[in-house]
């Protein structure tokens, strides 16, 4: 885990340094992020952390999060998360030249939780098909909209998992398609235009 | 240039309604502890305490009612409309609230249950010990090993889901069940735990242990379990004990119990 951090914090940093120089044509550009991401909420953390790429045309982002949940809000142990999220971009405008506004996000997430509470694959101990499920994994969906201006930006998201989608499907009439859904907020610090 | 000032006060809008908005729309995780309440074991059980105790009672079992909300909601509008207060003590569930441990699902039993007018205790059942689920459980419900009275009957309720700890000999933790019998001071015993001793998630080899000690419980009417989704009611070790187990909600049945000293009535119900 804190090598996860560490890793984070290192790809950060080196963008920043990398201002000072002729850095649009540099290696360390093309490799770089496009922006920064700290969100709240959105079942990937109650605060995760991330970097995320953007095509060239601007439609397709894709993004990696680590997460974090507070012993208060888990068991024993916080609950430490890696999430790779993908996102397509509709509705994109460009309002002005500092001002941007993609009205309609939709994202895939997949959400895998670290530690020896949870599991991917079944452990041995259970019958094959004991669980049908993971309990490390999941995987959400999410429809939002951003803001950009000039270096900043500021999102929403509402999403779902496939565990709660799960769960309306057997119970329609007491799950209700507003039970669902949940909200998660974002902020953005673009690296590059 | 208004556009950009609308648009951010709206935007700032948005985010202000979201978060004064139900704090269960923020979710930080689908792993996350946050129950909407806590030791609901225990409150119902002082609710059972304040009740006038009778030599003849009844009362319903429920279990299995994860994923089945439907069937739920439906099971407590019956409940309610059925049987008048004094025609039911309490009711027990069997165990497996949820399927994933999840804490939503155990928000949405919650929401559901806490509906039904009579007051319910629950036992801890293996789907319910997965991923945080018995941390969630041990704040919503309480502890997973407790005991409560009503008249002269004891109930012992327990945790019994060997297979979730790799069956290391902790569960069921007999040390703790043979001291409740022992300081029981009802002449009457109930048990009610999730897995049944006949099951293949039952420890194997606690099962003899675990059985001699419901015989041995001369006090003994009764063991209630869930977890294989079918009723049943046998006597499988030839020894005495009787073992119901509940069926799955999700086939809208449950059971209605009539105890007296001397009978027993053991009913299957649909609803």
């Amino acid at each position: 885990m804190r090598w996860i951090i560490f890793f984070l914090l290192s790809l950060l940093s080196s963008p920043l340094s990398a201002q000072t120089t002729d850095s649009t044509t540099s290696k360390f550009y093309k490799f770089m992020p496009n922006s920064a991401v700290l969100q709240f909420a959105g079942n990937i953390g109650m605060f995760s952390t991330g970097i995320r790429y953007v095509t060239p045309n601007k439609h397709w982002k894709g993004s990696l999060h680590y997460g974090f949940v507070p012993v208060r809000y888990a068991a024993d142990k916080a609950i430490h998360s890696i999430t790779i999220k993908g996102q397509y971009s509709t509705i994109h405008r460009q309002y002005s030249p500092t001002t941007q506004v993609e009205w309609l996000n939709i994202g895939l997430w997949h959400n895998y939780s670290f530690g020896r509470n949870y599991f991917s694959s079944l452990p041995r101990h259970y019958d094959d098909g004991y669980y049908y499920f993971p309990t490390a994994v999941n995987i959400g969906l999410t429809l939002g909209s951003e803001l950009r201006y000039q270096r900043w930006g500021v999102y929403y998201e509402l999403g779902t998992t496939d565990k709660r989608v799960i769960n309306f499907a057997k119970s329609p009439k007491a799950v209700s398609f507003r039970e669902i859904w949940n909200f998660g907020i974002g902020l953005v610090y673009h690296l590059k235009h | 240039m208004y556009f950009r000032t609308h648009f951010f006060v709206s935007v700032a809008m948005l985010f202000i309604a979201l978060l004064t908005s139900c704090n269960r729309n923020f979710q930080f995780s689908v792993l996350e502890v946050k129950p909407l309440d806590r030791d609901i074991n225990q409150k119902a059980i002082d609710r059972i305490k304040q009740l006038t105790p009778r030599d003849t009672f009844s009362f319903l079992v429920f279990s299995d009612t994860q994923v089945a909300y439907d069937e739920l909601e439906s099971f407590v509008a019956h409940v309610n409309s059925t049987y008048s207060m004094d025609s039911i003590a309490f009711m027990l569930h069997g165990g497996d609230f949820t399927d994933y441990g999840a804490n939503f699902e155990y928000n949405l039993y919650y929401d559901d249950a806490k509906k039904l007018k009579f007051p319910v205790v629950g036992c801890i059942g293996n789907h319910d010990m997965l991923s945080n689920g018995r941390t969630i459980f041990k704040k919503l419900f309480g502890p997973e090993d407790f005991s409560f009275n009503y008249g002269d009957y004891r109930f012992i309720v327990f945790n019994s889901n060997s297979r979730e700890v790799r069956f290391d000999g902790s569960l069921p933790n007999l040390n703790w069940l043979q001291q409740e019998i022992d300081k029981s001071k009802e002449n009457n015993t109930i048990y009610l735990s999730h897995v049944a001793p006949m099951t293949t998630d039952f420890d194997p080899a606690l099962e003899s242990n675990f059985t001699n000690i419901l015989a041995s419980d001369k006090k003994n009417r009764l063991s209630i379990h869930g977890h294989t989704h079918s009723y049943v009611l046998e006597e499988p070790y030839n020894d005495g004990v009787q073992y119901l187990t509940a069926p799955a909600l999700q086939k809208k049945q449950y059971v209605k119990v009539t105890i007296s000293s001397k009978d027993i009535q053991i009913q299957q119900k649909f609803y």
